[in-house]
């Protein structure tokens, strides 16, 4: 087959993979024949669903010996099957790198013969890329479930980004919708992969070993109170066991093509550090019942007990029919992947936890208002803070501030009082933050406080438009029969859908405004 | 009203002439007020501009407008100012510029250079009363966002920085006889600023990126770079193998989309249209692919 059939099949294959970042990791590119690496990531282009292309997203192999039932790839499938020589992959990332097309290499694949042999197949391409041609660019590698330990280590001195699919948010989705994968399986490489990274950083510079005092205690914190992964069971693999857990697994690794001396050698001089760029995960959202309550919290777990630098949600987009999976005219729940992505965010940058965005009372995030308006709104005791006094933490919570804007506020308050017009340079989003804050002791002048004025304010465009079709549909039920739109949770098949026009009438009716001044 | 650094705290200290003491002392002269109907004009370099500055300190007047243009480029248009040519001295923008580095920074020129090499109207007069401001409130002039000057030439900031962010991924180099050349269309002089990204990534290869609406090119070969003014620059024959990796390129690009989640509106906030004659997977059309399969 031709490489651009190749191409074709296997990079449609890939594309249901959500990682498709670079960055992370600052090298520079003298020293390699070509490539350098930039820590903010630089994005190549955008395809028709609007998510970037940053790297060359392909599988090494779409023939697979796994059933996985969500997946396109699954044995029982019928597709084309093909499968890429890694000369031909390294090639083509060369080629591609050269005309700056990409930002470098996502390999993943499907399970050919066994774990071992594929992760072998893939381990060939990168050896031809970094040290054959030397190349310095970004590689992302993806690690199969049962790959034997030996041979995640190798891949992680080649690759900067390493990562380990959770798949689904719960052990028991995963026997049920990926019988081959198992919780152990996952879960093992991936405490190999943070105790290798962490182990790396202690052999490095001169404070390389140390956890920032911050982080450490962030890091207690995660740990004795969201010690939880998986439907509540502690998980808790220690170091020695998983070094134990790898002798006994240890395969010789048969590679008789590249010269073992250099495999022995850093690919780089002076460079022997393991997924520079440290590891990711990914979970499929909204083909298994779980609420988002539990998979934010698996996700703060992750975070704290893996040190993962990004957890990644992919919406379900249904491609086979099962009866043990949503119906394939299922609408892939785009709305309730982007609300996760926030309370992410929240949690990565804003100092939330999980238990405070969502506990058993509540356990979705909300249709209509992001995650930070709804826990403001549950909370009025904390509001409104004085722009002019409040501390950073207390400014980053206020909904229509962000990091960028809070540290703005704290800079510029050093020099001057400010006001309301200030703010507004600033970059805060007014048309939210007026009713949490007080400006010079005073609230925002004429600030409307009916509750719909109220409501719309806190929605962004889109939700607004969401929220106001829902109405028409309420009351004209016969205008609107059988108009179907991508609606938050209207996916069907997943057990708790909470029904859209309570959750409306709740909006409206339950919200409390916040009054002062 | 002092706060904990000795700074004293003042309400929307921006356009306002007050004076600026610190235990009885004045610090800095006082702004001149800004002359709307006076204007400069200079002959549009780096160095004219360092002496529009120089020379409204010394006269202790602002210019409501600066023009870059001089009588010897052309004819300089009747107009209702009272205008003043400011002729380009190197003494004097050396003196100025050690005094931005002096008292206010080194960075604080880096962040003028880059504003100079953005496409934000009125730059220059903006940039002229920023550094006014600079001289007199010292570096922290940057994070008063409130202040007009201030905030125009943050934005001339933030635009060249975005668009530079754009152009490291949207540069498409294609292999001529093993020479990478590169054609883009750039709002802002950005080449100076994407020049050391290419040179460390490319820095065994020989490549061109030739800027079509600024009319110059970043050359480079190992060892050795330079920016030059060049007319017309077009690629004229695609040799079979670039063909095949940009059919490659175009195929994966369609691809990787997943059509139920297709999103025009998100594709056009990231990749605006005006991009799309530089990205060969937009210019490139679906018989390139045919193209590819017959000849092989």
């Amino acid at each position: 087959m031709d490489v651009l059939e190749k191409l074709k099949i296997l990079a449609d294959a890939a594309k249901y993979d959500a990682a498709c970042t670079s960055s992370g990791l600052e090298r520079k590119g003298t020293g390699f024949a070509m490539g350098s690496s930039r820590d903010f990531g630089i994005c190549h282009s955008f395809a028709g669903d609007g998510r970037c292309i940053s790297l060359l997203k392909v599988l090494l192999t779409n023939c697979c010996s796994f059933d996985c039932v969500y997946c396109v790839n699954r044995r029982s499938n019928a597709a084309r099957r093909t499968a890429f020589t890694p000369r031909e992959l390294a090639d083509l990332t060369w080629q591609f790198y050269r005309r700056n097309y990409i930002e470098g290499l996502f390999l993943s694949s499907a399970v050919w013969k066994s774990p071992d042999y594929t992760s072998e197949q893939m381990l060939k391409a990168l050896e031809i890329l970094r040290y054959e041609y030397q190349f310095g660019g970004y590689i992302h590698v993806k690690v199969i479930p049962g790959t034997s330990p030996l041979l995640v280590e190798k891949l992680g001195t080649l690759a900067d980004r390493i990562s380990v699919n959770i798949e689904l948010p719960s052990s028991g989705s995963l026997q049920k919708l990926a019988p081959d994968k198992s919780k152990d399986k996952i879960l093992l490489p991936m405490k190999q992969i943070q105790n290798k990274i962490s182990e790396n950083r202690q052999g490095r510079g001169r404070f390389g070993g140390i956890q920032p005092v911050g982080k450490q205690k962030e890091l207690a914190k995660g740990t004795d109170a969201n010690g939880l992964l998986y439907d509540g069971s502690i998980t808790n693999i220690t170091k020695e066991e998983t070094d134990s857990r790898c002798l006994e697994e240890a395969t010789p690794y048969a590679s008789q093509q590249t010269d073992r001396n250099a495999l022995q050698k850093p690919w780089k001089k002076g460079r022997s550090s393991f997924a520079p760029a440290g590891q990711s995960t990914q979970m499929i959202i909204g083909a298994s019942p779980e609420s988002d309550r539990q998979i934010l919290r698996l996700t703060e777990g992750l975070y704290h007990q893996y040190q993962m630098k990004r957890v990644f949600y992919s919406a379900y987009i249904p491609v086979v029919e099962d009866s043990r999976l949503p119906s394939k005219e299922t609408l892939p729940p785009l709305w309730r992947e982007h609300r996760l992505y926030q309370a992410d965010w929240l949690l990565r940058f804003y100092g939330f936890t999980a238990s405070e965005l969502l506990d058993e009372t509540n356990p979705q995030l909300h249709p209509y208002l992001d995650p930070k308006c709804h826990w403001a709104l549950r909370h009025p005791e904390g509001f409104p803070v004085e722009v002019n006094r409040a501390s950073f933490d207390e400014l980053l919570r206020v909904p229509g501030i962000g990091t960028e804007s809070a540290y703005r506020i704290v800079r510029a308050r050093k020099l001057c009082l400010l006001d309301w017009d200030g703010l507004k340079y600033i970059g805060v989003v007014l048309k939210r933050a007026r009713y949490f804050l007080l400006c010079k002791g005073k609230p925002f002048p004429l600030l409307s406080r009916s509750k719909e004025d109220f409501l719309m304010a806190m929605m962004s465009p889109k939700e607004r438009a969401l929220f106001r079709q829902r109405e028409r549909q309420w009351f004209q039920p016969s205008l609107f029969d059988g108009f179907t739109t991508d609606a938050p949770y209207s996916e069907k098949g997943t057990a708790s859908v909470p029904v859209l026009d309570d959750r409306q009438k709740e909006a409206l009716q339950c919200v409390t405004i916040p009054v002062f001044g | 009203m002092r706060n904990d650094t000795g700074v004293r705290m003042t309400d929307g200290l921006a356009e306002r002439q007050f004076a600026y003491s610190y235990e009885g002392k004045e610090l800095h002269a006082v702004i001149p007020a800004t002359t709307p109907d006076l204007a400069y004009y200079y002959d549009g370099t780096w160095e004219g501009w360092l002496c529009c500055v120089g020379e409204s300190y010394l006269a202790k007047e602002i210019p409501g407008v600066i023009v870059p243009q001089t009588e010897e480029d052309g004819f300089v248009e009747e107009n209702l100012f009272y205008t003043r040519t400011i002729v380009t001295r190197t003494d004097l923008a050396r003196r100025v510029c050690n005094g931005i580095v002096a008292r206010i920074g080194a960075d604080f020129l880096q962040i003028l250079q880059r504003v100079f090499c953005s496409c934000i109207p009125d730059k220059e007069a903006q940039m002229l009363l920023f550094t006014h401001k600079g001289f007199r409130y010292g570096k922290q002039i940057l994070y008063l966002r409130q202040d007009v000057a201030v905030k125009n030439v943050l934005k001339g900031l933030r635009d060249l920085g975005r668009e530079v962010d754009k152009w490291w991924g949207f540069v498409r180099f294609s292999d001529v006889r093993g020479i990478l050349v590169a054609v883009i269309g750039a709002k802002n002089h950005v080449l100076p600023f994407i020049a050391p990204h290419f040179c460390d990534r490319y820095h065994n290869e020989t490549f061109m990126i030739f800027d079509r609406n600024h009319r110059m090119a970043l050359l480079y070969r190992p060892g050795e770079k330079a920016i030059v003014p060049m007319e017309e620059f077009a690629i004229a024959e695609i040799s079979e193998e670039e063909q095949r990796y940009r059919s490659l390129w175009k195929q994966y690009y369609d691809a990787i989309e997943i059509q139920p989640r297709h999103n025009e509106t998100c594709r056009r906030t990231h990749m605006p249209k005006r991009y799309w004659d530089f990205l060969t997977e937009m210019t490139e059309s679906e018989d390139c692919i045919s193209a590819y399969k017959e000849l092989k």
